[in-house]
């Protein structure tokens, strides 16, 4: 499967736009991150790929066809988690994903079995939705996400509300299953990338910054993150965003990333959080 | 498709996880009940027009007409607010990216009708003891299962259809159920109230018939039912072209949507196809004017000269399934009086064609808007146009539907003039074939060709039995010059009077209810005392019987003298009216008031307000005198004389009836209402006590039975043709008695 999103560009109808000649291509397997801050556009980037919205220019081809004329094709294909979603209360965990089955016209009941399996939530298929947590309905999304194994998944925040240890192991499940599809995860837990994705698009003010690998992300911020500490009457360097901030005896120990660090910055290694950082404050795509 | 079903049984299964959609069930199965109440069920009558009502139709008919409303409006808005909940809530964001929201919306839609006809399943089973009680000896499993379903499930899935299109177009809780709750007060309103198919979803039900089968009403209903399905599915289907499509609000959806030539297929072939149900219906007569006169009265007619004929034989066959008519007149003309030759038909009749001498000849129908009387009977005028006067055999051939008056409507309930079923046939003239009056003939035979288990009377005379025919039906001379054909499977008792026999014919499942209240033995009774208090009966002799036959009572009710024969609509003899305080007590005391109509007229003969005079107390204080010598002079005490005096005295409390110049500031229901009432009190309670007061007077019992002799006899030869029969004042001229003399109010 590949999926190539050409020079899109989308503006709401009250006239907000939200993407700006987005250009990027997926080929399955690729597990792809999207990060970027809120109202960066990555909702609206999900959306438009699941064919709930239409772009105001450009295209978006699914195997080299417009998604738009092969609409249900692809939806056949898709698993989606929103950002924020309804479940519907009133039914069984069970019966709920029997219903999102239907939905997805998967007829084999061991795939509901294999969803709940793979979401901790067997024991639970019995119980009414309205009777479980936020995490366990969060993890129900989840297991509609996954249900019949989709070739392309795109997850919307899908680890919010979980605990560190249940977001650990959903994310590598994500890894597991992304072999041979493509994952789209967009999140605000970078952690989750770095673990996980083999690309990152960086996001902001409706434009693509940052299309690559972590690793190289990582690469292009070598010089622009450091440490040092600092003292209470201390200013913070020009032209620098502060990553962390650490109090110790000594003062603050103040991490920071910019284009020019000033020589008391102590260089240190990149992470994907300040190569992240570093791209939506300093990247070069950015303004323009 | 397959997948629509798939989903459509997930919801279904969702809908009935849902404690709520329990509770709606109940509720709905429960409204039903309410139907029952009195209060509302007379209410009812009010909202569904009846003019007459069977014990079928207040016991089955009311109850599910209020539980098909009730549940209409409570699955209607349950379904606007789920719908809203998947847009609210987010689970649409989530669902619209595996399927096509219409998928889903249409499984969703498909669940809620599933659970409307599991709702109606339900409600059918659970009151079908219930109604089987209530309506006892007339009770049908086939006629009940009909007439619940029609009368409840129609109703729910229109609504259902109109709601989610309500909700497709607005994407509005309030928006949505504000316009429904519009839409369903509207449908009461006097413009919607006469036309049957703006009742959407409280249809304007018909009276059923408790003894026959009320094909005509079901064939209306069921036609109208179908047509605003169809209707409502069309609506649906535009709505549906409102649904939001990505970002997109109701107007560049609905740009997108309409772009879908398979979206829009179902939009115009629904409307096409109930636009042509509509325009081509059969039932209702399209009269260019909404014609209106209180009563078809005894007006004399100047009958124009036509021409003169040597035969005059026409040939009528009957689809009883299909309420049908097909016929063939032949008129052997000897004389015309003009180039044209007019008839009157019923609008629902066709002319198929017009040949003399086996040359084709023009002609038109058209309603003839001078005469409110035809139009308010679904009749026309056709003109046969014979350039050259010329004589010969006239043939004409016609068949068709006969047509209800659109003016019934008007009056606020519609009444079948014209009933043609397997078990209940009953025409008028001009509807049995083209009625040309002023054509005189010395032979006139109309052939009938009626089913084999049917008893038929012409004008209440019997027919001429001809022949059985190969198809099974029987053949028929009616013979006469003004057909009104009745006929029925009847049961028939032959009730022996003097040298000749009363034949009293009623539906066979009236034959417990006879035998119960023992009616026979009531006419015997009656008779006997009639003829030694007032005289014998004059219209009876061993070839011409007396008849006291059932009419179907979705005809309007009620009844009449023809003849000398008494045709009683059956409510005048179901449970309930035998048992009306207003007439009798006993239960077989109704019944006899009703054939005391045979001496003193029936109650539209003869009123005259001003002196409490009618032909209805006249036969109450007669009902009252038999009852006497019957039961004693306390039951009549008790159950008459204290009875009308404690009427009269409740009247003389009204506040309107003391100071009438009031009831003309009240509005137009509360007037009619009150004075009905009035008129009620003064034919059945006032006006005995006054003849009560002329017996006192006059000195017993023994005066008063040779004033109501003479009087008898002087009003019997015109008591039934309309003219004024007996009048206050031959009351008084024959007793001696003054006005003063008769005055009660003193007594009060």
């Amino acid at each position: 499967m590949q999926i190539d999103i050409q020079d899109v560009t989308m503006i709401y109808p009250s006239g907000k736009k939200a993407l700006s000649n987005v250009n990027f291509s997926v080929k399955s397997p690729d597990f792809v991150g999207i990060l970027g801050p809120n109202g960066a556009g990555k909702s609206t980037l999900m959306k438009l790929m699941t064919a709930g919205l239409v772009e105001t220019k450009g295209d978006i081809l699914v195997d080299q066809e417009r998604l738009l004329d092969n609409e249900q094709d692809f939806k056949r294909r898709l698993g989606y988690l929103p950002q924020t979603f309804g479940l519907l209360e009133e039914l069984t965990v069970w019966q709920f994903l029997d219903y999102m089955a239907a939905l997805k016209n998967i007829k084999s009941k061991a795939e509901i079995e294999w969803a709940l399996d793979k979401t901790g939530l067997t024991d639970k298929k019995k119980a009414k939705i309205s009777s479980l947590s936020g995490g366990q309905k969060q993890r129900i999304g989840i297991a509609q996400a996954i249900l019949g194994k989709p070739e392309i998944m795109i997850l919307d925040e899908p680890t919010v509300g979980l605990d560190p240890e249940e977001r650990v192991r959903f994310r590598n499940i994500f890894s597991e299953l992304s072999s041979d599809k493509i994952v789209f995860l967009s999140t605000h837990i970078v952690d989750d990338v770095q673990a996980v994705c083999n690309r990152v698009l960086v996001i902001y003010g409706g434009k693509i910054l940052y299309d690559g690998s972590p690793a190289e992300l990582i690469e292009k911020t070598t010089d622009h993150v450091g440490t040092y500490v600092r003292k209470m009457d201390d200013v913070i360097p020009e032209n620098c965003e502060i990553v962390s901030k650490v109090n110790t005896r000594n003062g603050v120990l103040t991490r920071i990333v910019g284009d020019n660090l000033p020589d008391y910055v102590e260089r240190c290694e990149a992470t994907l959080e300040d190569a992240y950082l570093y791209c939506i404050n300093f990247g070069e795509k950015r303004g323009a | 498709m397959m997948q629509t079903i798939r989903l459509t049984g997930v919801e279904v299964r969702r809908l009935l996880m849902n404690k709520k959609t329990y509770l709606i069930i109940a509720l709905n199965i429960a409204l039903i009940a309410l139907g029952f109440v009195p209060f509302l069920r007379n209410l009812l009558g009010d909202v569904l027009s009846l003019s007459a009502e069977s014990v079928t139709t207040r016991n089955i008919i009311y109850p599910f007409c209020l539980g098909g409303f009730g549940g209409a409006i409570l699955w209607g808005i349950s379904l606007i607010l789920d719908a809203d909940r998947f847009k609210s809530n987010g689970t649409s964001h989530m669902v619209n990216a595996y399927a096509a929201g219409k998928k889903i919306k249409v499984a969703t839609l498909f669940a809620y009708m599933m659970c409307a006809v599991l709702t109606t399943i339900l409600s059918v089973l659970i009151y079908l003891p219930i109604c089987r009680a209530r309506v006892e000896y007339y009770f049908g499993l086939d006629r009940y299962l009909i007439y619940t379903f029609i009368a409840m499930l129609p109703s729910i899935l229109i609504t259902l259809l109109v709601c989610d299109g309500l909700y497709l177009i607005s994407q509005n809780v309030s928006v949505s159920v504000i316009l429904l709750l519009i839409l369903s007060g509207a449908q009461f309103s006097s413009i919607a109230c006469m036309n049957i198919f703006l009742r959407w979803n409280m249809p304007q039900f018909m009276n059923v018939s408790d003894s026959y089968g009320s094909y005509g009403n079901i064939r209306f209903q069921i036609y109208s039912r179908v047509i605003l399905l169809v209707m409502a599915v069309g609506f649906y289907a535009l709505a549906a072209m409102f649904a939001r499509r990505y970002q997109f609000g109701a107007f560049r959806s609905f740009l997108k949507n309409i772009r879908e030539i398979k979206g829009l297929i179902p939009v115009v072939l629904a409307f096409a196809i109930g636009i042509v149900l509509i325009v081509k219906e059969p039932f209702i007569d399209h009269s260019p004017v909404m014609a209106f006169s209180d009563s078809v009265g005894y007006s004399e007619t100047e009958v124009e000269y036509q021409g003169d004929s040597s035969s005059y034989e026409g040939d009528v066959h009957f689809n009883t399934v299909l309420g049908t008519l097909k016929g063939k007149l032949k008129i052997k003309l000897t004389d015309v009086a003009s180039d044209k030759l007019n008839f009157q038909i019923n609008s629902g009749i066709k002319i198929k064609s017009v040949t003399l001498n086996g040359k084709k000849l023009n002609f038109d129908v058209k309603y003839d808007t001078d005469d409110p009387d035809s139009l308010n009977l679904a009749q026309m005028l056709g003109v046969i146009h014979n350039p050259g006067k010329k004589t010969g055999e006239l043939i004409i051939e016609y068949g068709g539907y006969p047509t209800i008056s659109n003016s019934s409507f008007q009056k606020g309930g519609y009444e079948l003039y014209d009933s043609i079923e397997p078990d209940y046939i009953s025409v008028n003239s001009a509807t049995l074939m083209p009625f040309f009056m002023g054509i005189g003939s010395d032979s006139q035979h109309i052939y009938v060709n009626l089913p084999v288990n049917h008893s038929a009377t012409n004008n209440g005379l019997p027919l001429k039995r001809v022949k059985e025919n190969e198809d099974g039906t029987v053949r028929y001379d009616i013979g006469s010059d003004y057909p009104m054909l009745l006929s029925a499977k009847n049961h028939m008792d032959e009730i022996p009077y003097h040298d000749s026999d009363i034949l009293f014919e009623y539906s066979e499942k009236h034959a417990e209810l006879v035998e119960k209240n023992g009616i026979n033995q009531a006419i015997t009774d009656v008779v006997d005392y009639c003829d030694k208090h007032l005289g014998v009966l004059k219209f009876i002799n061993e070839e011409d019987k007396i008849r006291i036959q059932m009419l179907s009572s979705d005809n309007g009710g009620g009844g009449g003298v023809v003849n000398g024969n008494v045709m009683l609509s059956e409510d005048m003899m179901s449970p309930d009216t035998l048992s009306d305080s207003k007439k009798g007590t006993n239960k077989n005391e109704t019944f006899m008031h009703e054939l005391i109509h045979l001496y003193w007229g029936d109650l539209g003969c003869y009123v005259d307000d001003d002196k409490l005079w009618s032909a209805e107390g006249l036969d109450v204080y007669t009902t009252y005198r038999l009852v006497k010598e019957k039961y004693g002079e306390l039951y009549a005490k008790q159950y008459y004389v204290d009875k009308w005096k404690e009427d009269v005295k409740f009247q003389n409390n009204n506040f309107y009836f003391r100071h009438p110049k009031y009831l003309s500031k009240l509005p137009d229901s509360y007037k009619t209402s009150i004075k009905d009432s009035v008129d009620g009190i003064n034919k059945y309670s006032r006006m005995p006590l006054m003849l009560l007061k002329a017996e006192e007077k006059l000195g017993g019992e023994k005066a008063m039975d040779e004033v109501l002799k003479k009087l008898y006899d002087k009003g019997s030869y015109n008591m039934f043709d309309g003219t004024s029969g007996v009048t206050f004042q031959d009351f008084l001229d024959i007793s001696g008695l003054t006005e003063e003399d008769l005055n009660i109010d003193e007594d009060f």
